[in-house]
């Protein structure tokens, strides 16, 4: 599915949902009751499954679980971490996402094709595989390494994963599509007349992408930056692998609840950390209209 | 902020676009003095946007050059042209407000702060919308986002100043009313002014001079009165304004030249003929405005009571149209023409016709306008 294609169907899904919401006749009403499987879905497997982890958390053995997160430095400390890792990643994403939507916007169509090819390729083939693919390359007697010792660059490989660097190379990889996408669908709706008109105006190039351009791509930026983030801040695959000892916050409640089997306070953990997406994106959704997200257009 | 008179002389030369995604032009070439407000009039696709994008900078003619008071700005690029132009949908900075709008072609060149303020204050007042500065534009109407369109094109004070079809998404109400307001502005201003559209009434009512285009050539350059009352052929004639046409064959008939339609014999002025300089035997076109032809009954006595010359054809009454203040009736003449013919609703024994009735309409042939039938044709 290219990038428009995908677009453009959420788009069309909001407003058939818009539509049908505002129909109050009979077939309307009738038709509302084909919600209930996929409603029956939701409550059994996701939000029951979150009932029980809240009800663990406060009684398996008791609310202390969340005093003992605040207590033991070790804690907030990886949550911290993992914040601030989450932040870097996000940067790298849109360091990279931005100039790549820029040139997906710019060139003709059929680079186009390519270039959406090119960056939604990770999304069809297995996470674990691309994670472990990285470590070919950047393992010690990995790909690069070896170039950089046969170049004689450097003496002694240089440790790229097992440490935080491996972490936020993959999961950069990971999470560029996430940011790539909502930068070009806010691209996609930038009127061309908008750049001719700036330039009849006196602007030069360089004036119409600071000044018109960019600033008008900034829905789709924020869309991106707290798509990356929130999807972020619970990884774990790719950091348990490429990141070694550096611990992520999925990674403690891993250890809880696989390894020393103490459910209430993994519970406690994974409730914690939901706390802290959904304070992100309450204070996200101030900034970007949850639409941006989906690239429907709203001007 | 009144120009200095002589700025704005603008002269396009052999314009050529035959080839890409735009619409053709062919050869135009269009002299455009200070201060005149010159209307490109013409179908769609028939090259004026393309004339107005190559006065812009937004796309290289062919061949061909544009002249700006005596310089050649065709290879300059737009934004060191100082030409403003407002767009069809308006093309403001959603982003920005009003007043950052309006300010955008100043902040460009760098003015003063100061300077800056003032002269944004000074434009938003000339277009009435002082108080809407702190606004964003898609809090306000379509015509209110017009006149911002129009404030920040003028406020930098370009030579010349390029509008395509600026009132094309305006209502009929509104848009009357911003022509008129469009009209005072620029006259203020005394600005050069390029005006696109492809609705005839507007271009009569506004131009100075009306550039009528038809497949990428401008066929006839001239006052709204010479369009409209000499145009120089058949397209122009049809484009601009109602008509009743006759297309046929310049005859002499006793002392007479006529012109032989399908069978009927129209007389011709000598002065519609020697305008245009047709020769007996030519083919011709003759077109009649609805406003010269009056329509009474077949057989009803009185005929022509020697004041002037007459052409009169007979025809039967196919449509009766009411528009309030005038009766519009369409009606199938011999020999296979339509006429259009607009009466007083009250007008007599006129005034009652109805579908299905036998009329002769009449005109005074010195309000024939004689054409050559080139020029292609169109309703």
């Amino acid at each position: 599915m290219t990038v428009r294609g995908l677009v453009a169907e959420n788009g069309a899904a909001a407003m058939r949902r818009r539509s049908s919401n505002s129909s109050g006749d009979m077939v309307g009403w009738r038709r509302d009751w084909l919600v209930i499987p996929g409603l029956a879905v939701i409550l059994i497997f996701f939000i029951a499954p979150l009932g029980v982890m809240v009800w663990r958390s406060l009684t398996d053995p008791s609310p202390y679980n969340y005093v003992r997160f605040a207590d033991e430095a070790v804690y907030p400390r990886v949550l911290l971490t993992t914040l601030w890792m989450t932040s870097l990643v996000t940067l790298n994403c849109l360091l990279l996402g931005y100039p790549y939507a820029y040139l997906m916007h710019r060139v003709t169509r059929n680079w186009q094709w390519l270039l959406a090819m090119v960056v939604l390729l990770p999304f069809w083939s297995s996470l674990l595989v691309r994670t472990y693919a990285w470590t070919i390359l950047l393992r010690d007697g990995g790909l690069i390494n070896t170039v950089l010792i046969g170049i004689g660059v450097i003496d002694d490989p240089i440790r790229l994963m097992g440490n935080a660097t491996g972490t936020i190379v993959g999961m950069t990889h990971v999470l560029l599509p996430f940011m790539v996408l909502p930068i070009i669908a806010s691209m996609r709706r930038f009127d061309s007349d908008l750049s001719l008109a700036a330039s009849g105006l006196g602007a030069r190039p360089i004036a119409i992408f600071w000044r018109i351009f960019f600033p008008m791509s900034l829905p789709g930026v924020m869309a991106g930056c707290l798509l990356v983030f929130v999807l972020a801040v619970g990884f774990y695959i790719t950091p348990a692998i490429l990141g070694g000892r550096t611990a992520f916050f999925s990674m403690l409640i891993v250890v809880q609840v696989s390894r020393l089997l103490e459910f209430g306070f993994g519970s406690a953990l994974g409730i914690i950390l939901l706390a802290v997406i959904l304070v992100i994106i309450a204070l996200g959704s101030k900034l970007v209209r949850l639409d941006d997200l989906v690239g429907h257009s709203g001007r | 902020m009144t120009k200095n008179a002589g700025v704005g002389n603008l002269r396009l030369q052999g314009l050529s676009q035959l080839y890409g995604d735009t619409q053709g032009l062919r050869e135009a070439s269009l002299d455009v003095k200070a201060g005149e407000f010159i209307t490109l009039l013409g179908p769609s696709g028939s090259g004026k946007t393309t004339t107005l994008k190559i006065v812009a900078g937004f796309l290289r003619p062919e061949t061909g050059s544009v002249i700006l008071d005596g310089k050649d700005i065709t290879a300059v690029p737009p934004h060191r042209r100082d030409i403003g132009m407002v767009f069809q949908n308006y093309a403001l900075f959603p982003h920005l407000t009003v007043a950052r709008n309006v300010a955008f072609p100043l902040e460009m060149r760098r003015l003063p702060k100061s300077d800056i303020a003032r002269k944004v204050g000074a434009a938003l007042a000339l277009v009435q919308l002082g108080a809407y500065g702190d606004r964003r534009p898609r809090e306000l109407s379509g015509g209110q986002q017009q006149r911002v369109a129009l404030a920040r094109a003028l406020v930098f004070q370009p030579s010349v100043l390029l509008m395509d079809e600026p009132l094309g998404a305006l209502d009929r109400k509104l848009r009357e009313t911003m022509q008129i307001e469009i009209i005072n502005i620029c006259r203020d201003v005394g600005h050069t002014v390029l005006y696109v559209t492809h609705d005839q009434e507007e271009a009569l009512a506004m131009s100075t001079r009306i550039a009528v285009y038809h497949d990428g050539r401008i066929e006839q350059v001239g006052t709204p009165e010479d369009i409209y009352q000499r145009p120089a052929n058949l397209f122009v004639a049809t484009f601009v304004g109602e008509s009743t046409t006759f297309l046929g064959r310049i005859e002499q008939v006793g002392g007479q030249q006529h012109l032989l339609s399908n069978g009927v014999s129209l007389p011709l002025s000598a002065a519609s003929i020697g305008r245009v300089g047709l020769a007996t035997g030519a083919p011709a076109a003759l077109v009649v405005r609805p406003e010269a032809i009056s329509i009474r009954p077949v057989g009803s006595g009185a005929s022509n009571n020697g004041a002037r010359p007459l052409a009169a054809v007979r025809g039967r009454i196919q449509n009766c149209v009411y528009l309030g203040s005038v009766r519009k009736n369409v009606i199938a003449l011999e020999g296979g023409a339509t006429a259009l013919v607009r009466v007083a609703p009250d007008g007599g024994s006129a005034g009652t016709a109805e579908p299905g009735q036998e009329v002769e309409i009449r005109w005074d042939i010195e309000a024939g306008i004689v054409v050559s039938p080139g020029g292609g044709s169109s309703a």
